[in-house]
């Protein structure tokens, strides 16, 4: 290979990673995450974001695990899973292209929540709280702007959570009334035969 | 049953005696063949364990010494190359205390290759005027110093001369010529006179060539403050790039781990690095405004030189001292033994009020290092870049230790999760 090939093939590289960033900023133009943030912004986070790739069944994220951030799937479809008390495994989600996972985990270090596996092989973005972090010292208003749709996203899940948990709560009321109601047709029951008999 | 017990009956002792016996003898015979093919296997099977044991020394005895060629190749390697290495430590050292600045400028909205051009440029400025004042005040004081004491020599000499009678002068010219050559001692004054000059000639060749040397020693240092920018320069504006194509090359399975392990390590390096810096400034500082107040020579150089030399713990501050020792014997506002009180007052005050205040508050108990090590390393420090490996063989040390602690607690953090996670 010649000197001028090499010189060329690192311009190729260099105009391939400007296509990537040109890419990744694109995708996040489209997310409710990233809306509040100027283009200038968006590059800033762009510079901070790591391209990952995952083959089909390749775990992305372990339950259990400390969080160290949050992953936009660029290319691919994703499944969430939990693992629960009795040791059996539920599925819980199926994201594809565009969607985000994790992102608790830019907030803080607790252990994840669910695993996430690629069901086939995808492309991943992923956004990590130390370099988050570091981008506060740097650039303070573009953080607290991202933490702060971060926190609207965390509390309108938040609020989806707590009516899920007022409907079951309903719903178990509601149970437990229809229970009354048969418990107390079931001692009628009884008296009446006992009568009977 | 009956029948039976009667045959049983008939049956005489001997005769059961006899057939037990033939019965039992090939049984003794096998158990004996089979005790004795056990035994021949048993010492195979040990002649088989010992070869295998000896075969595992003999792997351990080729893997520790093919270890220890592989070490001595590379501490070789690195011995070579210590210069070059040199520049690379320190390169990276400043890149990363002057990581936050670039970070301040960035965050004031100017461009990160703008920001570390800036930041660079700064330095450089910093840098050349830095030489430059301290070339030009040394040289001024040199001159000063040749210029005053050569008057004061020439005038000691001529009221010397003035005061001793003829026969003590011609006495001193006869031990001029035995000064300048004791088989030329025939010499008339004449000569002596001419002898003397050529002698003066020398020395001031000498003189000369001493100055060339040192002139030669301070491009060498200023060419090699220049490199030491450029890399640094490099290392701020390629710094994330490098760290990215890093990350790449690690497996997903462990790629935040590593990641969450890498801004540990950044972390503690970095405050302990500016640590270090705001240390050595605060102590060049304090010494600086004693040597002012003591009148000596030099005070700004003297100053960053005990500031530097703190860096070696325990002789670092006695060893920072000695230039200040020497230039009372240069001048001083104050007498001799008063200076060097004076400087024994700095020097010890100094020492209390690092250890007291500075270190406990900045830099912490976290990377000290126990007595014994910190003279190992600064002896192999010294070994291998001299003065400057000195300077540098705490710092790096306390570096390592802090890089060996973020691997531990990370380490045990990973694996308590994956245990949590059952995975």
């Amino acid at each position: 290979m010649s000197r001028s090939d090499g010189i060329w093939q690192e311009v190729g590289k260099y105009s391939d990673r400007k296509k990537i960033e040109q890419d990744i900023t694109a995708l996040l133009n489209q997310m409710e995450l990233f809306e509040d943030l100027s283009n200038r912004d968006l590059r800033q986070i762009t510079q901070i974001a790591y391209r990952r790739f995952y083959a089909a069944g390749e775990a992305i994220v372990i339950e259990g695990q400390d969080a160290a951030g949050m992953y936009i799937i660029m290319d691919g479809e994703v499944e969430v899973t939990k693992e629960l008390e009795d040791g059996s495994v539920v599925r819980l989600a199926t994201l594809d292209s565009g969607n985000f996972f994790g992102d608790v985990g830019l907030i803080d270090n607790s252990p994840r929540t669910a695993t996430v596996q690629a069901v086939r092989d995808s492309e991943m973005i992923g956004f990590f709280r130390p370099e988050l972090l570091k981008l506060m010292d740097s650039h303070a208003r573009l953080a607290s702007n991202l933490i702060f749709t971060l926190a609207k996203i965390v509390a309108s899940r938040l609020r989806f959570t707590n009516r899920k948990l007022q409907e079951a709560q309903s719903e178990i009321d509601q149970l437990q009334t229809t229970l009354d109601a048969l418990q107390v047709s079931e001692t009628d029951q009884t008296k009446l035969a006992t009568e009977i008999v | 049953m009956e029948n039976q017990s009667t045959t049983q009956a008939k049956v005489r002792p001997a005769d059961s005696i006899d057939v037990l016996t033939e019965t039992l003898l090939p049984l003794s015979t096998t158990l004996a063949e089979i005790s004795s093919s056990n035994q021949t296997l048993s010492r195979e099977s040990r002649k088989q364990t010992q070869g295998i044991q000896e075969q595992n020394i003999f792997l351990r005895l080729i893997s520790i010494t093919m270890m220890i060629v592989f070490i001595a190749i590379l501490v070789s390697l690195i011995y070579l190359i210590r210069d070059t290495l040199t520049i690379i430590m320190i390169s990276f050292l400043i890149s990363y205390i002057l990581a936050p600045l670039v970070g301040y400028f960035e965050g004031l909205g100017i461009p990160r290759p703008l920001a570390v051009t800036g930041v660079t440029l700064g330095i450089l400025a910093g840098f050349v005027a830095g030489s430059t004042f301290v070339v030009t005040k040394v040289a001024d004081q040199l001159d000063h110093l040749q210029t005053s004491q050569n008057q004061a020599l020439v005038g000691q000499v001529e009221q010397v001369l003035n005061s001793l009678p003829p026969a003590l002068q011609t006495k001193l010219i006869e031990l001029l010529r035995v000064e300048i050559n004791a088989a030329e001692s025939s010499l008339d004054t004449q000569q002596v006179i001419e002898a003397s000059t050529k002698r003066v000639e020398e020395l001031i060749v000498g003189q000369s060539k001493q100055i060339i040397g040192a002139t030669k020693g301070l491009f060498s240092a200023f060419i090699n403050g220049i490199i030491v920018l450029f890399t640094s320069f490099f290392f701020l504006s390629g710094g994330r790039e490098m760290k990215k194509a890093f990350m790449r090359s690690i497996p997903n399975r462990i790629f935040e781990p590593v990641l969450v392990l890498l801004d540990g390590i950044d972390h503690q390096l970095g405050d302990y690095l500016r640590s270090r810096v705001i240390q050595t400034v605060i102590i060049a500082v304090i010494c600086l405004v004693g040597y002012v107040i003591l009148g000596l020579p030099f005070a700004v150089i003297l100053g960053i030189i005990a500031g530097l030399a703190n860096l070696i713990p325990y002789i670092g501050p006695f060893i920072g001292a000695i230039p200040a020792i020497v230039m009372v014997l240069v001048g001083s506002r104050f007498g001799l033994g008063t200076s060097l009180v004076g400087i024994a007052i700095i020097t010890v005050g100094v020492q209390i009020i690092d250890t007291a205040l500075i270190t406990p508050l900045l830099i912490g108990k976290s990377v000290e290092l126990d007595p014994i090590t910190t003279v190992v390393v600064v002896l192999v420090g010294e070994q291998f870049l001299g003065l400057i490996g000195m300077l540098m063989a705490v710092p790096l040390t306390a570096m390592l230790k802090l890089i060996c602690q973020e691997l531990i607690t990370q380490f045990k953090g990973y694996s308590r999760s994956f245990t949590y996670g059952g995975s």
